[in-house]
């Protein structure tokens, strides 16, 4: 019986490589700062895999390390619905504790504005223990100022992204500015203000802190 | 009348559902939430509590404590907390103690706090009040400053240590986390630390807990092989969590 071997060619259509510098403060643990890299790449036009990696300092002496993958899906041609999958990292060393989170998400945006929302299915393991688990709402918004060829100003509001699934109370609000300075460099600023939580306005400040970098698309 | 236009009808409708729908209808609660950095310069006030109460507490060998969080007085209704009085003599129980675990008030409101004090005066045990989010609403650090005094204390008792922590705006801060690992260098005997954020959630639709998890991952390592229990309150619903092998 002949053997049968099916090929599917894949296409990789986009490539892209980030890196970034953090730098910011809060009232937890003082001044922090991280270096991150995250890579994407589109293998088929409506499918979107992407890997990162951030180490940092919480404070002085207590680093931090973090990872993400993720895949996204971008099925409707006409419809800016989009659905992903992540799995986030983030280890403590110091304190032997590390939290695994599992995140789908789905998002529906336009240039102008759109919404993601998605259950955090988050392991925390405390010194090698059995982990515990939470179920927490993620969510994120944003709202394009700015959006063209060549520039992007965006504000963002939410609790999770690249490299974090935070709890619900922890939402943040970014500002987000990415000029196209050659036809695949692009430099991004972005400055996030964060909050203590609780039950609506009744929120304090929490931190601030800059994000600088670049990404290279080919 | 005023005319709603339709586009910003919903939006108004659900704001005002998730502002009065939380909370108990405290719209004006929301606001003037005091800090907490300005609170714990009150560290070392203490009105209510007396210096017997805090630096000498007999507990003995063996002995009984009762947990109370969530009372939510409002406008002098108690939710029956006086009631506790005859179940804590009826129980037959060695106990010696007893912690409210904050939002003692629903909005702040300095009757509300006077009525508690006038009621757990009468309990004939010590009562060591934790500091909750609701009860700084409407501008409520004001009352408890004058009436209860120090929202992050030490109580030294010859067989145990209490360490209370103010997370009334839902994180604990560098300063408190600096004073928990140094108060616990030289607590004595058994160690109960109580605070009313809830470090853990249970469910997804239990929003509230403790910020930052970062935080939290610094507080277990802290408390790591040092505390019997940390008691939490707010999310008003009974779980246990083990960390650390307590």
């Amino acid at each position: 019986m002949p053997l049968c071997i099916h090929t599917y060619a894949i296409d990789i259509t986009q490539k892209e490589f980030e890196a970034y510098v953090r730098a910011g403060y809060n009232r937890g643990f003082g001044g922090c700062g991280d270096l991150s890299v995250a890579g994407e790449l589109k293998p088929q036009e409506i499918l979107t895999l992407r890997g990162g990696l951030s180490v940092g300092n919480l404070s002085a002496g207590t680093g931090e390390i973090k990872a993400f993958t993720s895949v996204r899906a971008d099925p409707f041609a006409r419809l800016p619905l989009r659905f992903s999958l992540s799995y986030i990292y983030n280890g403590l060393p110091r304190y032997d504790v590390n939290a695994s989170s599992i995140l789908p998400v789905v998002s529906y945006g336009t240039t102008r504005a759109g919404v993601s929302y998605g259950p955090n299915f988050r392991f925390t393991s405390f010194f090698g223990e059995t982990a515990q688990y939470e179920l927490i709402n993620s969510f994120s918004a944003y709202f394009n100022f700015i959006y063209n060829d060549r520039r992007r100003l965006a504000a963002v509001v939410g609790n999770f992204g690249d490299f974090y699934a935070k709890n619900m109370g922890a939402y943040s609000l970014r500002l987000n500015y990415a000029v196209l300075v050659t036809g695949n460099w692009t430099a991004v600023n972005e400055i996030e203000l964060s909050q203590s939580g609780g039950d609506a306005l009744s929120a304090n400040f929490y931190g601030v802190a800059w994000r600088g970098g670049a990404k290279y698309a080919w | 009348m005023v005319k709603i236009h339709k586009r910003i009808r919903l939006p108004v409708v659900l704001l005002c559902a998730m502002l009065f729908g939380g909370c108990g209808y405290d719209f004006f609660g929301f606001f003037a939430s005091s800090d907490l950095d300005d609170r714990l310069k009150e560290r070392n006030n203490f009105v209510f509590l007396s210096d017997a109460d805090r630096v000498a507490l007999t507990l003995g060998a063996e002995y009984s404590f009762i947990v109370v969080t969530d009372i939510h007085i409002k406008n002098g209704h108690t939710y029956g907390f006086e009631g506790l009085k005859a179940v804590m003599e009826d129980s037959g129980n060695n106990i010696k103690f007893m912690v409210v675990l904050g939002d003692v008030t629903q909005n702040g409101s300095r009757g509300d706090l006077e009525l508690f004090i006038n009621i757990v005066k009468r309990f004939g045990v010590p009562c060591y009040p934790v500091i909750g989010n609701h009860d700084l609403y409407s501008g409520g650090w004001s009352a408890w400053r004058d009436l209860i005094g120090s929202t992050n204390y030490r109580v030294d008792g010859d067989s145990a240590t209490l360490l209370i922590m103010d997370s009334g705006n839902m994180f604990l801060g560098k300063g408190q986390a600096d004073w928990l690992e140094r108060e616990l260098r030289s607590a004595v005997g058994r160690v109960f630390v109580f605070t009313h954020a809830n470090l853990f959630t249970t469910n997804i639709e239990d929003p509230q807990q403790m910020t930052d998890i970062n935080e939290r991952a610094r507080v277990a390592s802290i408390l790591r092989g040092k505390c019997e229990a940390v008691f939490m309150g707010h999310v008003h619903e009974w779980y246990v969590n083990e960390v650390g092998g307590r």
